[in-house]
């Protein structure tokens, strides 16, 4: 099979379903014909589909938050290419209230709806600093009426991007910077991913590892290092946080009975912290060890690299976090 | 284009349906059977001679002050005043209550946060301009929410992209209590703001109903015809406090009564009388079924359900 990058997989998924519909629009800063950096995902549409439907912007986070909020209750299909989530926090009260709670809020007056997509790329791992290189993951999660999808691999990244834009709710799209350039097979024939079925990585019957995003990738590397040790760890990748396939996180733990969470979000009040919660919630009777979050420490994202290893995951604290649960003493 | 008598009866109709659903929140609102606030609009009536004009399909927004718009929308009184009450048969099923909602006629409902609607007005322009039907929006605000960072995004970007939208500006010279002087750096005419954005500005007494009939009149033909977007200042007064309750100690009684004196619906009345449009127990008649109207209204609300507990748990995700 051919194979592509994430930005390639996105890419094409863009294609595709702005040709498939007219409604879907695309929306953002720099997201035309000169389309630099993350946006790259959006280039060429503007030659396919002009500057109708291809709206470059100025620097206006709230307006293209609300007017994708606006045009998606007039029937409309908006995708708004954010660049960083980041910069989605001038626009908190477009992107979390307006976007996220419009529907309910007004009763699902004459069965109104949202459909539309916030594309942002996530992660650190770089020297952009703390606005920059945030992974906000948990403040979606908190908001209701959002879904939320993480993408890992181009595979995944195609289907669910085209899920995205054809479900009729705010979806929340991000994608890490570190998982654009991974390469990996694609089919050239289409294909979607349902949301709220998650994904696992790699099978293990120690501990479970629950990963979002890039951590995925660090996780399983983390895996690789354990089984050298003969720990076998499971990594599962949820791939959309709303809906949350649950289910096969604690099938898994209750297979394991340990559980190390990997998100790359300050840890407190985080998407580690709501999936532990719901772990031990359903499977409490079967946790051998406390369940560990492995994240940012709550500090800002520093620039030094030294300093950004010291607060972000990496294997090794990963596989630390995972030997914690078996009591295993880390390797210093 | 002159204003055909078939607009004018309308405009005045719904102005008085206005004041009158208006009148009847008050004593609702005083009888505490809401739950929610009422921020009543008398003396603003003049808007509704821009809604009027609107199709179906045109989209309007509104803020806290909305009800010239549910009303010159087409609305009923009953869904609206059923919302208010947190009833089952309101437009949003009581979970609204001031978030007043009726898509089909392009109300898609309020932004909490004042001045949130002017991006999601943004975006129904872009609706309407993707769709060539000749669509436009309407945006209402008042000086207050002209003072949002908001404004100034979705201004700019709408005249960039010529979307099809009047912003229309209703200055009662007050942010809740707080005067124009402490809000704005400019005083007089804020249409000029307009030129900023490379738009037509256009200011008139928001209290002159005929006057503001004309004004909007070109602009939304403007719109329509695909030639942008423009800003309509309407000057008027807010006769009564922010929200009910409001002790109004900001101004005079004086300057009130002085304001009571332009009362748009008694100055479009002498306009309609004097014209012979309509003669005075026509008038009357439209004031008597408008206040029989709110009452039934108020009956309806009071006599229907509230919605079951379980309706909370309802409508978060689209199916």
């Amino acid at each position: 099979m051919r194979e592509l990058t994430m930005v390639q997989a996105l890419n094409e998924a863009m294609k595709e379903e702005m040709r498939r519909d007219p409604k879907v629009y695309v929306i953002g800063e720099a997201v035309g014909k000169y389309a630099m950096g993350m946006s790259r995902v959006t280039s060429g549409l503007e030659e396919e589909f002009g500057p109708e439907r291809v709206r470059d912007t100025g620097i206006v986070e709230c307006l293209i938050g609300g007017s994708c909020v606006g045009a998606a209750l007039a029937g409309y299909r908006p995708v708004a290419d954010y660049m960083r989530a980041d910069f989605m926090f001038p626009a908190l009260d477009e992107v979390l209230v307006k976007a996220g709670l419009w529907r309910h809020e007004h009763g699902a007056a004459e069965n109104m709806s949202v459909p539309l997509v916030f594309r942002a790329s996530i992660g650190g791992y770089g020297g952009g600093g703390s606005e920059h290189m945030r992974a906000p993951n948990g403040l979606f999660m908190h908001a209701p009426g959002l879904k939320i999808v993480l993408p890992t691999n181009p595979y995944d990244a195609k289907g669910l991007l085209k899920t995205a834009i054809r479900d009729d709710n705010p979806v929340v799209f991000l994608e890490h910077r570190l998982c654009y350039p991974i390469k990996g097979p694609v089919p050239e024939e289409e294909y979607l991913i349902p949301f709220g079925v998650a994904d696992i990585r790699r099978e293990g019957t120690d501990c479970t590892i629950v990963a979002t995003a890039y951590q995925v990738v660090q996780s399983l590397q983390a895996a690789e290092e354990l089984a050298k040790e003969g720990i076998s760890a499971e990594v599962i990748d949820p791939r959309t946080l709303e809906p949350l396939d649950i289910d096969t996180i604690v099938a898994s733990v209750r297979k394991t009975g340990r559980c190390v969470i990997v998100d790359e979000d300050y840890i407190r009040c985080s998407v580690a912290s709501e999936i532990g919660f719901q772990i031990q919630e359903q499977a409490l009777d079967t946790l051998k060890a406390p369940i560990q979050r492995v994240g940012n420490p709550n500090v800002s994202h520093v620039t030094a690299p030294p300093l950004v290893k010291a607060i972000l995951p990496n294997p090794e604290k990963i596989a630390d976090a995972v030997r914690a649960t078996l009591r295993v003493a880390t390797r210093a | 284009m002159a204003l055909s008598n078939e607009l004018l009866v309308r405009i005045y109709t719904d102005m008085v349906r206005t004041r009158a659903i208006d009148e009847q929140f008050i004593i609702s609102n005083q009888r505490a059977k809401m739950p929610t606030a009422w921020h009543s609009g008398i003396g603003q009536e003049g808007i509704v001679a821009v809604i009027a004009q609107l199709r179906p399909d045109d989209y309007a927004t509104y803020t806290h002050r909305g009800a010239y718009v549910w009303i010159g929308k087409g609305m009923t009184m009953k869904e609206i005043m059923a919302e208010f009450y947190g009833k089952a048969t309101g437009c949003a099923k009581g979970k609204g209550g001031t978030h007043i909602a009726r898509p089909s006629l392009g109300i898609f409902g309020r932004s909490g946060t004042q001045g949130g609607h002017f991006p999601m007005a943004a975006g129904m322009g872009i609706a309407a301009q993707m769709s060539r039907q000749g669509q436009v929006v309407v945006s209402c605000a008042g000086d207050g929410c002209y003072t949002r960072g908001t404004v100034h995004e979705s201004l700019n970007s709408a005249s960039v992209w010529k979307l099809p939208i009047i912003w229309l500006l209703e200055n009662n010279g007050l942010s809740m209590q707080v005067g124009l002087d402490k809000t704005w750096a400019i005083q007089g005419d804020l249409s000029v703001i307009a030129n900023s954005y490379g738009m037509p500005g256009v200011t008139v007494d928001g209290n002159d109903a005929v006057a503001v009939a004309e004004a909007a009149q070109e602009l939304i033909q403007r719109a329509r015809n695909g030639e942008g977007p423009s800003l309509l200042e309407l000057k008027t007064y807010r006769i009564r406090g922010h929200m009910e309750g409001d002790p109004m100690t900001y101004r005079t009684r004086e300057e009130i009564d002085m304001w009571r004196q332009k009362d748009p619906i008694r100055r479009f009345e002498q306009y309609l009388a004097s014209k012979g449009v309509l003669a005075q127990e026509q008038l009357a008649k439209i004031t008597k079924d408008a206040e029989q109207e709110a009452i039934e209204a108020e009956k309806f609300a009071d006599e229907s359900p509230f919605p079951a507990p379980e309706e909370a748990f309802e409508d978060m995700y689209a199916p």
